[in-house]
């Protein structure tokens, strides 16, 4: 049987932000920005999310010439499944406090 | 999708690392930094952001792996080197065989014949057990080193050296993803070995000279000798009883017999450094100074326990032979070679022939190890993966 581990505080506000617009397709960087982690952080998250099937991930269709398609991503319906699991009030609070998340880098 | 270059400033240089460190994998994902890259703007966000790909970069196991077993080689070799061996043979033995451990511990990380691990915690087990059986073995290796040494060092390790690298991939290899070995067999042989070895080293004739540690037990611990018969014997029957297949009931008590001869030499030498002072003295008194007698004690009293791990290359040789199965003519012949080799082999010590029984304990080793690379591997469907792209 596998075990499985609660996510961290950091995984629960990715999963959290991206299910806050589930439709929508998503950029890393401002995503980061919105929920205070830093790349470091937010990619080896964002990369195991998308691993265990939790996150969608495409490429950005028609960029502007001269610039390369971003990365693109939403959650799955079995990331959202996580999600609303993991909102719970015990974990509402993921942020330190001084209000941000810890993000390396 | 390569796009447009990031530039050739710190912190494009420091991006570009990130995407050359991630793994093939995970090539995708350099892309995606290479593009959120060129989004940021200000020049301390673009480090930082590089930056952080850096470390996301190293985070990644397949990263972190080589460095950190770089790191640990890198570091077991200064240990040695600054260790206090004096000697120069004994240096270049002792850190050879670090490097040659690191590469089999390498080795049996990558698919082949001797890793990645199997699937059973006992695989997990006895490979966690053998390295860092290797790991006391190098430590009290430098440790017995260190200093002046009366004889040439360099004679003495390599045998116990060839011993431990030849068990080391055997183990391996046992328990590789793609050996047959049931995961009873090691574990119960292994058990059984330890015991018998315990066993075997109390009824032997101690440091060759002295009697036997069970003299003193009752019935002068004839009663051990059941033991050292008997623990193979059961872990054959058990493993036996648990895979109904006499190929690995004969594995498992191979194993025990090769661990019962490593434990014999183990415990006979250890003995030395842990009671120096109890040894026996064989040498004559005026063989020179205190020193120069207690090495060459050492050595005459160390002709039984070579003779264990004679025994032990050859069992291991044979587990060889047997780990996976024979199919094709030509590894059906090797392991018929290494059998008969073996039984030869304790023909030719039976009789007195001790030359031509080593000799023949070397041929049905190398015997052993050519069964084992040359016979087919069990073949295991590859993980599914699945695209993580989608359509927007």
């Amino acid at each position: 049987m596998t075990r499985v581990r609660r996510p961290s505080p950091q995984t629960i506000a990715v999963l959290s932000a991206l299910a806050a617009t589930p439709a929508e397709w998503r950029y890393g960087y401002e995503l980061g920005r919105e929920i205070g982690l830093k790349a470091g952080s937010l990619y080896p998250i964002l990369m195991r999310l998308a691993d265990r099937g939790m996150l969608e991930t495409s490429w950005e269709t028609g960029p502007p010439p001269g610039r390369p398609p971003r990365h693109l991503y939403r959650l799955s319906g079995a990331g959202r499944a996580l999600a609303a699991e993991t909102a719970t009030p015990a974990t509402a609070a993921p942020r330190t406090s001084r209000g941000k998340l810890r993000g390396a880098w | 999708m390569n796009g447009p270059s990031v530039g050739t400033g710190a912190a494009g240089r420091l991006l570009a690392l990130a995407t050359w460190l991630l793994p093939a994998a995970r090539r995708e994902w350099g892309l995606a930094m290479r593009a959120e890259f060129l989004q940021v703007e200000g020049r301390s966000a673009r480090m930082r952001f590089a930056l952080g790909c850096v470390r996301a970069a190293l985070l990644q196991p397949a990263v972190l792996r080589p460095i950190g077993f770089l790191a640990g080689t890198t570091t077991a070799v200064c240990l040695v080197l600054a260790g206090g061996i004096v000697h120069t043979g004994a240096r270049i033995v002792i850190t050879t065989l670090v490097l040659v451990l690191a590469s089999l511990a390498w080795l049996g990380g990558r698919p082949g014949l001797l890793g990645p691990a199997g699937p059973s915690r006992t695989d997990l087990a006895v490979r966690a057990g053998g390295f860092a059986a290797a790991g006391v073995y190098l430590l009290v290796a430098v440790l017995d080193n260190r200093g002046p040494q009366y004889l040439r060092p360099e004679l003495g390790v390599p045998l116990g050296m060839i011993l431990l690298v030849l068990y080391v991939v055997v183990m391996l290899a046992m328990t590789a993803r793609g050996s047959t070995v049931a995961p009873a067999a090691p574990a119960f042989g292994i058990g059984a070995g330890l015991l018998a070895g315990a066993a075997c080293f109390a009824v032997m004739p101690f440091e060759r000279v002295l009697p036997p540690l069970a003299d003193g037990l009752p019935g002068h611990g004839l009663w051990l000798v059941a033991i050292v018969a008997g623990a193979p014997a059961l872990a054959m029957a058990e493993v036996g009883r648990r895979t109904d297949s006499p190929r690995q009931a004969l594995l498992a008590a191979l194993i025990g017999g090769a661990v019962c001869a490593a434990v014999v030499a183990v415990l006979g030498d250890g003995a030395w450094l842990v009671f120096p002072d109890r040894m026996p003295s064989i040498v004559p008194q005026n063989a020179g100074p205190a020193a120069v007698r207690h090495a060459l004690n050492r050595l005459e009293a160390g002709d039984a326990y070579v003779e264990a791990m004679i025994w032990g290359a050859l069992l291991a040789g044979v587990t060889a032979a047997m780990i996976r199965p024979a199919v094709r003519s030509w590894t059906v012949v090797l392991r018929a070679t290494t059998v008969a080799g073996g039984v030869l082999a304790f023909a030719c010590a039976e009789t007195g022939n001790v030359d031509l029984a080593v000799l023949t304990v070397l041929a049905a080793l190398v015997c052993g190890l050519l069964t084992l690379a040359t016979a087919p591997r069990r073949t295991t469907p590859p993980p599914v993966t699945e695209p993580a792209t989608g359509t927007p």
